[in-house]
């Protein structure tokens, strides 16, 4: 059953994927939960399914068996249609490469956000102004997202994400690309995230940044097991 | 509307070689469509005007076989009054045609003899004075009517008197003799006529044409038209008999129906079709999977974004509708271009082509309509394959 505060419920969910020499199983019996507000982060060696786990978080993917409620939604029971409406209105993902389009300005990607969304233009270039801004990204609107450092094109690709407040900021290796000093940088930017209300569930190889999260997700063999905070 | 187009731009730039073999091989097949589009319906138009410079409802007999004091077979007088006698209600007219050297000039008149009831059939007006009538006729009066172009050219009106192989004529009346499609495509001096002729009456000619007294009855052509209350194919079929009677001595000669002059014109036409049509429908099918080729390489090359976008809530729908659009475009203006090229260039030099072409709305909208349908039919599935791939998936394989 889904708790009300939660925002994010996993029961006895299971992942597979059909392959060349048969079927591969990624995820196997999660079950887990998210709490409004927290700041979760998954950590764990590649190939453990931690990318899987955030795909299904993030509504890009359902499960093979289980039940993933996202708020009341349970998704496996909705309509494909439903599923983008609720990805594209209450989720944000930053991905580990970015994926700005190369061509256009680091305003035009934020804009981008709202591509999908029915908002009227002048109020879709005031929230992205807002997230530029957030971001510190005022200096560089103009310019085109492929003359961008690695740092600037991640704080571009969280602003995009945020530029709609979504109830899920999910981040997948945000920092993966960066050198120290961008990633902690970025790491600060999801904390004021946080701090400003917006639940994060974001998976790392780097256990430094544990100091930031409410909750360490550790994802070994398909499998998610809770540990506490040190 | 302009995200649209700053989604088409980022899939254009994406594959700029790729769209620019694509829109070449496009704009070569539609080039070739609207050239054959303008040819089917340049031949269609000449077939229209062949048959109003023939005359709607009119059959006309041509003799084929020298006219000469020898040769007993050809059309005679006398297979005209047949007609007259059996088929009371349509007009007969028959054409006896010589020609005639001019006074002062080194070329030749078409003098034809004729009845009264001739541009009736051919339906041909008059631009000024009266045709030949039947007191002309029966009078054996040198009355003579020129065609429109004799009167232009030599400044001869109506009242004037001309000589004719030293003989006076009146010219009571300027007819205008039609276009040139029959000339064109048929090619028979004795059903086009040529645009400088005298038309004089048929019962003067044995004693003008060489000054004897001996009667000669032998014909170029007889023309027949069929009043609206009946068939033509029934005319034709009962005239055709009459006049291939055993005794008639009728051989050598052939039918002229708006049917025949249809079908001479369809037979090209097909040929044509046949012919230019295979070449043009492998233009299209080379260019769709030129088309085909660029859409599913597009589709390779960013699928990073189509994860992105349906990331950010792109449903399937828009995901094809993006992919169909952006072929849509592409094919849309290589078809204008095509199009707008080829048409202007018809309009300028059609009179320089050896074949009609026809420059009408149909030579304009079946291009669009096949660079329309071509777009959407090799686009589709490129596009259907990129929305099938989920975000997830979209994703992982970047």
């Amino acid at each position: 059953m889904n708790n009300s505060a939660n925002i994010l419920q996993l029961d006895d969910v299971n992942k597979s994927f059909q392959a060349s020499h048969g079927c591969v199983d990624v995820l196997h019996s999660v079950s887990l939960s998210l709490v409004q507000g927290e700041f979760a982060i998954v950590t764990g060696p590649s190939g453990s399914g931690k990318s899987t786990f955030l795909h299904l978080a993030a509504l890009l993917d359902v499960p093979t068996s289980g039940e993933l409620f996202f708020e009341e939604h349970e998704i496996t029971s909705l309509r494909s249609n439903d599923l983008d409406d609720l990805r594209k209105n209450s989720i944000g993902i930053v991905f580990q490469k970015y994926y700005l389009l190369p061509h256009r300005s680091v305003f035009e990607n934020i804009l981008f956000r709202f591509r999908y969304l029915d908002y009227s233009s002048s109020n879709a270039k005031t929230m992205a102004n807002e997230a530029l801004e957030m971001m510190h990204l005022n200096a560089i609107a103009d310019r085109p997202a492929r003359l961008l450092s690695g740092g600037e094109m991640q704080r571009v690709a969280i602003a995009r994400a945020i530029a709609v407040v979504p109830k899920l900021l999910v981040a997948d290796e945000p920092t993966g690309n960066l050198d120290s000093s961008s990633a902690n940088a970025v790491m600060d930017y999801l904390r004021m995230l946080n701090q400003a209300g917006i639940t994060i569930l974001m998976a790392t190889h780097n256990e430094s940044f544990l100091k930031y999260c409410s909750k360490h997700l550790v994802c070994e063999n398909g499998r998610i097991t809770e540990q506490g905070i040190s | 509307m302009w995200r649209t187009i700053r989604d088409i731009a980022d899939g254009i730039r994406a594959q700029p070689a790729g769209v620019a073999i694509s829109f070449s091989a496009i704009t070569i097949s539609i080039v070739s469509l609207t050239v054959l589009m303008a040819v089917v319906g340049g031949l269609r138009d000449r077939a229209d005007e062949m048959i109003d410079e023939l005359g709607v409802n009119v059959i006309a007999i041509i003799n084929q076989a020298e006219v000469n004091e020898t040769n007993k077979s050809g059309l005679r007088m006398h297979h005209a009054s047949l007609l007259e006698q059996n088929l009371p209600d349509h007009l007969v007219a028959t054409l006896r045609r010589y020609d005639v050297p001019t006074l002062g000039a080194n070329s030749f008149l078409s003098v034809v003899a004729t009845d009264s009831s001739f541009a009736d059939i051919r339906q041909w007006r008059l631009s000024d004075g009266r045709f030949l009538d039947t007191r002309d006729i029966d009078g054996r009066e040198r009355s003579a009517v020129i065609s429109h172009t004799l009167a232009s050219q030599w400044g001869w009106k109506t009242g004037d008197i001309i000589m004719l192989r030293n003989m006076p004529f009146n010219i009571v009346g300027i007819v205008e003799t039609g276009g040139t499609a029959l000339d064109t495509e048929v090619g028979d001096s004795n059903l086009i006529l040529g645009e400088r002729v005298v038309f004089v009456p048929k019962t003067l000619v044995p004693y003008w044409a060489d000054g004897s007294m001996r009667t000669d009855d032998r014909l170029d052509a007889i023309f027949l038209k069929v009043p609206n209350s009946t068939s033509l194919k029934s005319s034709e079929k009962i005239s055709r008999r009459l006049l291939t009677e055993p005794g008639s001595h009728l051989e050598d000669v052939s039918w002229v129906t708006p049917e025949t002059l249809i079908q001479s014109i369809n037979n090209l036409g097909n040929t044509i079709s046949l012919v230019a049509g295979s070449v043009v429908a492998l233009a299209l099918f080379l260019a769709g999977t030129t088309l085909m080729s660029l859409m599913l390489t597009n589709v390779r090359s960013r699928i990073s974004e189509i994860g992105l976008r349906r990331a950010l809530g792109a449903s399937r729908q828009d995901i094809i509708s993006m992919f169909l659009m952006e072929a849509c475009l592409i094919t849309g203006i290589a078809a204008v271009v095509a199009i707008g090229g080829t048409y202007l260039l018809l309009v300028l030099g059609r009179n320089a082509l050896p074949v009609p072409v026809s420059t009408g709305s149909g030579t304009i909208i079946i291009p669009l309509v096949a660079a329309f349908i071509l777009s959407i039919t090799f686009s589709y599935w490129p596009a259907k394959n990129a929305a099938r791939i989920t975000p997830s998936e979209a994703l992982r394989n970047d």
